[in-house]
Parts: structure tokens; sequence; C-alpha cells
């Protein structure tokens, strides 16, 4: 499973853990997550995210 | 298809200009924009600046676009440096040089400069700051070619950039001390049992706290500077970094005369200024009388902005913003009630952290602090406060 950044503020998309609050369910890789999803930090969207090393 | 005559042009290519663009062009397949800017107009992202150094990462890592690589992208023009002189407003046209450039709508998202100290002294003139690209990589340029083992960073101002630099920098090995003018860090906006333990963390992690302290004189010295404070101290050190807040860039504004507010650029919920031509968002406005230079409410005006240019007005809505403190030190989540906002905080701490509320008469939360474990509680409370407006 594989963590995404949001380059713009640096929020954590953690595949494993998903994104409850934002009705992300755990385990959803991140071509699944919808594409209107928005940072919940900032407000960036989809497109603005990028992948980093998985840690 | 135009939504107006003429083209959309923005000065400013930061986040606020080219989120603006984005958006707008998503609307407007075809109508022409134009982004104006005195820098480079590189892509980058601004909150990221804080914490480069864990991260390994030098300025030019963080560029994620060139202004060509923009202009390409977004189907836009982008005229980086250039600066603009003023604004004719009655001519719809920007003054560059012998220069009219007609618009035929214009935004401002010229955003905020550092607000600096003003020293004495034989050195003054290498006083940095922190709040653009440019100034980030001179830092890292005299703080990297230091031929000590341990170079020395002075950092004036304990808010949220001074606390997360002071962070980001003691833990990539150079000795920082913060001077901060009030008695606390975050200029007291936090009930005093966590900002004391952000400190102790702060201080555990190699940086020496100045309160109550301001810098008064930058000094040549042998190995590099010599920062005065305002108790006749003085510390060696190998920069001095102002991160003692921003002022809203107005000039242009004021060349068209445009009304302007207390903290930047007067504009309505519709993100318009004065002159119905004329639009303003970013760290240069004060929307509705709210000036919050973050992310998440740029975004909600870029957004509204750009439906607004392309014909179908929108009011702009903020939703309540709290901000993570990017300091590892301890992690830290907060929401600020509005300042005018009356009521009360009430702080515990368990074996997890500290979970501080502010709450009015009514039992209403209004704000929220979230430290180290507990920043997870977030979501619980989220939900319960008050858009802005």
């Amino acid at each position: 499973m594989k963590r995404w950044q949001c380059v713009v503020c640096g929020w954590i998309y953690d595949e494993a853990e998903g994104a409850p609050d934002e009705g992300i369910p755990p385990g959803t890789v991140w071509a699944d997550v919808p594409d209107d999803f928005l940072c919940p930090d900032c407000g960036v969207g989809k497109a603005d995210f990028e992948m980093i090393e998985v840690l | 298809m135009s939504c107006f005559p003429g083209p959309l042009v923005i000065v400013g290519a930061g986040l606020a200009g080219y989120t603006l663009a984005r958006e707008f062009r998503k609307r407007a397949p075809d109508q022409a924009i134009v982004v104006v800017c005195a820098d480079s107009g590189c892509q980058y992202s601004k909150p990221a600046l804080s914490t480069a150094m864990a991260h390994g990462q030098q300025a030019d890592d963080l560029v994620t676009a060139t202004a060509a690589d923009m202009a390409d992208r977004l189907k836009i023009v982008v005229r980086n440096n250039t600066r603009v002189d003023a604004i004719d407003a009655s001519a719809h046209a920007l003054c560059i040089g012998n220069e009219r450039f007609q618009y035929g709508k214009l935004v401002l998202a010229t955003g905020a400069e550092p607000r600096l100290p003003v020293l004495e002294g034989n050195a003054t003139a290498q006083l940095l700051s922190v709040n653009h690209l440019q100034d980030y990589r001179r830092l890292r340029q005299q703080l990297d070619h230091h031929v000590n083992p341990r170079p020395r960073l002075v950092i004036a101002g304990g808010g949220l950039v001074g606390c997360e630099l002071a962070n980001d920098f003691a833990q990539a090995g150079v000795d920082v001390d913060l001077v901060v003018a009030g008695e606390q860090l975050l200029s007291g906006a936090l009930p005093a049992p966590i900002v004391q333990r952000l400190q102790e963390r702060l201080e555990h992690a190699g940086v020496v706290c100045h309160l109550n302290r301001q810098v008064q004189g930058l000094h040549r010295h042998p190995q590099g500077l010599l920062v005065g404070l305002d108790n006749r101290q003085h510390l060696p050190a190998q920069c001095l970094v102002a991160a003692t807040g921003l002022e809203p860039e107005t000039r242009l504004a004021r060349s068209a005369s445009l009304t302007l507010g207390q903290r930047g650029i007067t504009v309505d919920r519709y993100l318009q200024t004065s002159d119905p031509d004329i639009y303003a968002l970013g760290d240069c406005a004060e929307v509705d009388g709210h000036s919050l230079m973050y992310v998440k409410p740029l975004m909600a005006c870029a957004k509204a902005l750009a439906q607004t240019l392309s014909g179908e007005p929108v009011m702009v809505r903020y939703e309540a913003m709290p901000v993570t403190l990017k300091t590892p030190a301890m992690p830290l989540r907060m929401a600020l009630p509005a300042r005018s906002a009356p009521g009360q905080w009430r702080i515990a701490e368990n074996s997890q952290g500290f979970r501080a509320e502010y709450r009015n008469t009514e039992g209403r939360l209004l704000g929220y602090a979230l430290t180290d474990g507990r920043v997870a509680e977030q979501s619980e409370l989220d939900s319960q406060l008050p858009d802005f407006f």
C-alpha cells in the first residue's frame, strides 16, 4: 500500500488507512479515490497530489 | 466564446493566481488568460518551505513547474519577470513601462510581503525572510556553505512560521535561537500549558527560546554575523531570518485608488474590489473583513471567483479552517476562534496529549487545540465548528 502527499500542504493519504472522515474506506488505492476529492487540510484537488516514497 | 470582452488578466503567479487561472480555464476553455508576475512564475508550495530541510529538499526541489510549463498546461500566457507599475482603471489597462496592457477583467493576486524589523548595525542588508522561494534559496545558500560543523541560525518571530522553521532547522543539525517578542509562542493564541509544552519540546530538539525579546541589531562578525537583542545580549550566527508577520501587498491597488481595509485590499464575498472590473484574492485581499493567509480560504476564493467571472456570480463561503502546525517536536492541530467571539478555553490532558476546547456561553464550540496522539480527535471536533461565513 502506498502513501501520497499533497504537494501544497503536506497532508498524507495512506492507502492502508484511507480517509474515513472523508468517506474513503481503509485500503482504497489512490486511483480509486473520487476525482472530486479535496485535501481535507487545504482544499486542493486530487490533481495536485504527488506520490511520495513508501516509508 | 468569451465570458466577457477582453482577456482575464491576473497579476501574481503564486498559489492564488495560478489556481484562479486553472479554475477559470475549466469554465472558459477559449478565453484569453494572461498571468503577469514580477518573479520567475515558478510553481511551488509555500507551506513546504517550512519542512524542506527535514525532507532533504533544496529550493529548486520545491519547484513543481516553470512558467513555461504552466503556460502550456493551462493554455495561458505567462508574462514573468514583468513588474506592473500601476493600474489605469478608467482605461482598463496595466501600465508596464511605456506599455498600456488592456484587460477585460483584472484580478490582483499579489500576495503579502514579510514585515521586517528595523535594525541597526553594519550588516542590516543581510536580514533574510522566508516568504518566497527566492528568499528561501538565499537562506539555504548562506547556511549550507558554512564551513563550521554546526551553523547557527537566529529566527525572529515565534508565530506559526517561526516555530515551524525553528523545528525544521534544529532537526537538521542547525543551532537555532528563536527570538519571541511576546511572553509565549504563537502570540498567546492558545492556552498556556499547550504553548509551554511546545516550547519545551522545541528546546529539547535544540532550539533556544528567548521570550520577551526583540532583535535590534545586525552586525558583521569574523565568523559571519552578530545579532543584537534588546537586552544588549549578542548572538553570533550565520543568518538572521525574520518571521515577524506579513503585510498584504497593496501598491497596485493604491495606484487605482481602490478601497483598502485594515489588512489588505477590500473585497466583498464576490471577491470584487471597489472597481467593478477589478477583483482580488489570496494574501493581498481582505475578504468581507477577514484576512486569512492560509491555503484553504485561498482555494475557496479561487473557485468562487472563477465561477463568478464565468458569468455565474457566487459568494465565497469560508468553512472552519483548522491549521496543523508542522512541528514534528509536537504535533499540534488548532482551530482558532474568530477574534471577536467571546468564550472560554477549557483544557484537558491525558497520556495521549492535550485537548483544549473554546466554547461560548451557550456551549457552542468555536475553537480547539489538540496535541500529539490526540490530533486524531479532530474529526469529532471539526464537525462541530461553525463556518466563518
